[in-house]
């Protein structure tokens, strides 16, 4: 078996709500880096914004951390991380990307400690095994090609961040059949010089769900079943969040 | 209650296999439907190719009414039709449409014999007496009217009580004696 880099994605996002579109996101990228041969990918992560992010319509942390763990109660792969969101205050994107990294070598670290002592494991198979590979875990940001576009956004993002996301990090962007990612790096110096550290996927499978149309149609009353999964729906019926009323409340805030 | 016209949505092809986009398709119709104000959609029905179309990768009937089986579990409106899959041939969609419409004319039908005949009836919920379409209950109505109002007899016996229900035109009402 080739040695393959161990790769963890990170998705940072509102997921006001979850979509069957953000999951799609995971899926795609990790098929694509398998098909590099390079990488395998161990983990996927969706790390939903914090509360004071103050974005308009943005329903409570406890809602969207809960939808996304229904959402992924069907993926042996992808989890939810509250850290994010759990914060006093918003978290700019690297630092989450630096939390979940240290996370990730404190564990292979737990695990390298459990073997050298001989201790025993439970399943010594080998998955485990592999997978307690000397290499690092690489950490990457999934996103999708329109992130790329806001790095050139005045104010927007500090210049070194963006540095050291490319740098460090490495970025895995998904686009739509027809965009043109790859201009957005040539305009940009910085993105130019890091561009081997930038995944660019494209997506062939016309996907256009917005959390935002999600939310208009629940508004509405309108039908948004098969684009957000069953047990989201559900919830978002029972506690009655995404109405018409409900809505009217955050915006008087 | 607004008198609106029931309707059923049939959606013919290969389904091979079904994907969310086709069943999203019936929830956008039957949202436009409602808004409109003038239809009520009671049912979809998703009715497969036959075998013998012979498009190239066309996986067999079987398999595809099983897939769109499975994923219309958790649809309570929408429901797969093996008819068009179980002809001896490709069946042209315009006899596909002849023929689920005769279906539900049938069954229509079979409801009203129920009621006129003053058979036992399993559910006489609202949706039960609701789906007996108002508009073409009214042929039958002059058979009996009590105060005025349509009266439809159900013999159902529920909890030692006899279930006299109305369908006048502010909708169904049921007074239970």
């Amino acid at each position: 078996m080739k040695s393959r880099i161990p790769l963890v994605l990170l998705a940072c996002g509102s997921f006001n709500p979850i979509t069957n579109m953000h999951m799609r996101l995971f899926e795609l990228a990790r098929d694509h880096l398998h098909q590099t041969g390079r990488y395998r990918v161990i983990e996927g992560i969706i790390s939903p914004v914090n509360d004071s992010y103050g974005k308009k319509g943005l329903v409570s942390a406890r809602h969207r951390i809960a939808m996304a763990q229904l959402a992924l109660e069907t993926s042996d792969w992808i989890r939810v991380d509250p850290w994010e969101s759990e914060q006093e205050k918003w978290t700019e994107t690297v630092k989450v990307l630096r939390h979940h990294y240290n996370e990730s070598l404190r564990s292979l670290q737990f695990r390298k400690e459990l073997v050298r002592n001989n201790w025993h494991i439970e399943r010594a198979t080998e998955d485990f095994l592999s997978s307690l590979d000397p290499v690092s875990p690489e950490l990457k940001l999934l996103c999708g090609a329109d992130i790329l576009k806001t790095f050139s956004t005045p104010n927007l993002w500090k210049e070194e961040h963006i540095k050291e996301i490319v740098e460090k990090f490495g970025l895995v962007c998904i686009s739509r059949a027809g965009s043109d990612p790859v201009q957005y790096i040539s305009e940009s110096e910085l993105l130019t010089q890091f561009q081997h550290n930038i995944h660019l996927v494209t997506e062939q499978i016309q996907n256009e769900i917005s959390a935002t149309h999600i939310r208009h149609a629940l508004c509405k009353g309108l039908s948004v079943k098969y684009l957000i999964p069953d047990s989201v729906i559900s919830y978002i019926k029972h506690y009655n969040i995404y109405t018409e009323e409900s809505e009217g409340k955050i915006k008087g805030i | 209650m607004k008198s609106r016209i029931p309707l059923v949505l049939l959606a013919c092809g290969s389904f091979n296999p079904i994907t969310n986009m086709h069943m999203r398709l019936f929830e956008l119709a039957r949202d436009h439907l409602h808004q409109t104000g003038r239809y009520r959609v009671i049912e979809g029905i998703i009715s497969p190719v036959n075998d013998s179309y012979g498009k190239k990768g066309l996986v067999s009937a079987r398999h595809r009414i099983a897939m769109a089986q499975l994923a219309l579990e958790t649809s309570d409106w929408i429901r797969v039709d093996p008819w068009e899959s179980e002809q001896e041939k490709w069946t042209e969609t315009v006899k596909v449409l002849r023929h689920h419409y005769n279906e539900s004319l049938r069954s229509l039908q079979f409801r009203k014999e129920l009621v006129r005949n003053n058979w036992h009836i399993e559910r006489a919920t609202e949706d039960f007496l609701s789906s007996l379409d108002p508009g073409s209950l009214e042929e039958q109505v002059f058979q009996g009217d009590f105060a005025g109002e349509p009266l439809i007899l159900l013999n159902r016996t529920l909890r030692g009580a006899h279930i006299f229900c109305s369908m006048g035109r502010s909708g169904p009402k049921s007074i239970i004696n």
